[in-house]
C-alpha cells in the first residue's frame, strides 16, 4: 500500500526521511515510549516499538502527515501501537490467569467467581490504586504549593478541563503567560519525577 | 479519580525532553536507551530503507513489464485485426514519408526489401517495428 498525497509523504519521501535519522531524536523518542510504559504495559521494549513504527510508516500502514516532524509523528504512532499491543497483552494476562485459575486444584470455587469484581481481594487492590493515585497526585501539587498559576492550572487538568482556552480563562491568563505556566510544570515535574509517574501499575 | 492526570504529567515531562538540545548527554541513563540499543535501532532503520527500496524497485520493474506485456498484447491484437493488404498499405504510406522517417532507417528497409522476398512474417514484423517506431498511425481504425 503506498499513500502519497499532498496530505502525507510518499514512501520515498519517509525513506529519506528515515535516512537522515539523529541520534538526539531516537533517545527522545525511546524515553518517550519509556514514560508511556510500554515495556510493562506492552511487553515490547521500546526498540521494537520504534522498529513497529518505521516498518508500519514504510508500509503505508501508518500514514505520515506532512505537518508533523519526526519526532512528533513517532510519538503519537509509538502511543497508539503501545495502546494496541497493551490490550492484546492484557488479554492474553487475563486468559492465562484464568487458565491457572481453572487448572488449580486447591480453588473449590468457581474460577471466574475469583475473577469478578468485588472480592476482598480486588477491594484491597481498589483502595491501593486510590492511594497510588492520591499519594502521587499530592506529590505533583506539593511541587507547586507557592505557584498559585501552576496549582490553577493542575486542578484544570485533574477535573479534565485540559483545554488550553479553558484553562486560560478559568486561570485568567493570557497566551504568554500560560505558555510560561506549562514550561515551569514541564521543567519542574521533569526533574522531580525523572522517570515519569508509572500510572499503570495502577491499571495493571 | 482516575490515571488521566498523571498520563498528562508524562505527557509534559515528553514535551520538556523534546524540547532538550542535549538530550544525548542521558544516554544510558534509567528510562533513556542504551549506546548498544541506539546502534541496534539505526541498524534495523537502515535495513528497513534499503528493503523498502528494493521492494518498490521490484514493483516498479513488475509493473514496467506488465504494461510492456500489455502494450504487446494489445499490438498483437492490433496486428491480428489488420489484413496483410491493410498492413502493406500502413507500410508503403509511412515510407512514402521521408520526412518523418530517419533516413538511416529508410536505407535499411530497402536494403532489407531488396535482399530477400517479403514473406507474410517479413511485412508483419517491418509492420510491427514501423508501429513501436509511432510511424503507422492506426487511429480511427479498429483494434480487433
Amino acid at each position: 500500500m503506498t499513500i502519497e498525497n499532498d496530505e502525507h509523504y510518499s514512501t520515498v519521501e519517509i525513506e529519506d526521511l528515515l535516512a537522515a535519522l539523529q541520534e538526539a531524536s531516537i533517545v527522545k523518542i525511546c524515553r518517550a515510549y519509556n514514560l508511556l510504559g510500554c515495556e510493562a504495559r506492552s511487553g515490547y521494549a521500546a526498540a521494537d516499538i520504534f522498529g513497529m513504527v518505521v516498518t508500519e510508516s514504510l508500509s503505508g500502514t501508518r500514514a505520515w502527515p506532512r505537518d508533523l516532524n519526526l519526532e512528533t509523528f513517532f510519538h503519537q504512532q509509538g502511543r497508539s501501537i503501545i495502546d494496541r499491543e497493551g490490550k492484546k497483552y492484557q488479554r492474553h494476562s487475563l486468559l492465562e490467569s484464568h487458565d491457572e485459575l481453572l487448572i488449580s486444584p486447591e480453588m473449590p470455587s468457581s474460577a471466574v467467581a475469583q475473577l469478578s469484581h468485588g472480592s476482598p481481594e480486588s477491594n484491597i487492590e481498589q483502595l491501593q490504586a486510590l492511594s497510588f493515585l492520591r499519594e502521587w497526585t499530592n506529590k505533583v501539587f506539593e511541587l507547586f504549593s507557592d505557584d498559585a498559576q501552576a496549582l490553577c492550572y493542575l486542578n484544570q487538568l485533574l477535573a479534565e478541563k485540559a483545554k488550553k482556552s479553558v484553562v486560560m480563562e478559568i486561570c485568567n491568563l493570557t497566551e504568554t503567560l500560560y505558555n510560561n505556566v506549562r514550561k515551569r510544570i514541564k521543567d519542574k515535574v521533569r526533574k522531580r519525577f525523572p522517570k515519569g509517574i508509572a500510572w499503570w501499575e495502577v491499571e495493571q | 479519580m482516575n490515571t488521566l492526570f498523571f498520563k498528562q504529567i508524562n505527557e509534559l515531562i515528553i514535551e520538556a525532553d523534546f524540547e532538550d538540545d542535549n538530550i544525548t548527554a542521558s544516554i544510558g541513563e534509567e528510562g533513556f536507551p542504551t549506546a548498544d540499543e541506539i546502534l541496534q535501532i539505526k541498524g534495523f532503520v537502515s535495513e528497513a530503507i534499503d528493503e523498502s527500496r528494493k521492494l518498490r524497485l521490484e514493483r516498479i520493474k513488475a509493473s514496467f513489464n506488465q504494461n510492456r506485456e500489455n502494450k504487446s498484447k494489445k499490438m498483437t491484437s492490433v496486428q491480428v485485426g489488420r489484413s496483410l493488404q491493410e498492413m502493406l498499405g500502413d507500410i508503403v504510406k509511412a515510407m512514402q514519408s521521408p520526412e518523418q522517417v530517419p533516413n538511416g532507417l529508410l536505407i535499411a528497409f530497402r536494403e532489407q526489401s531488396a535482399n530477400q522476398a517479403a514473406s507474410e512474417e517479413d511485412i508483419k514484423e517491418i509492420w510491427e517495428s514501423l508501429y513501436q517506431l509511432g510511424l503507422i498511425d492506426i487511429d480511427g481504425k479498429p483494434e480487433e
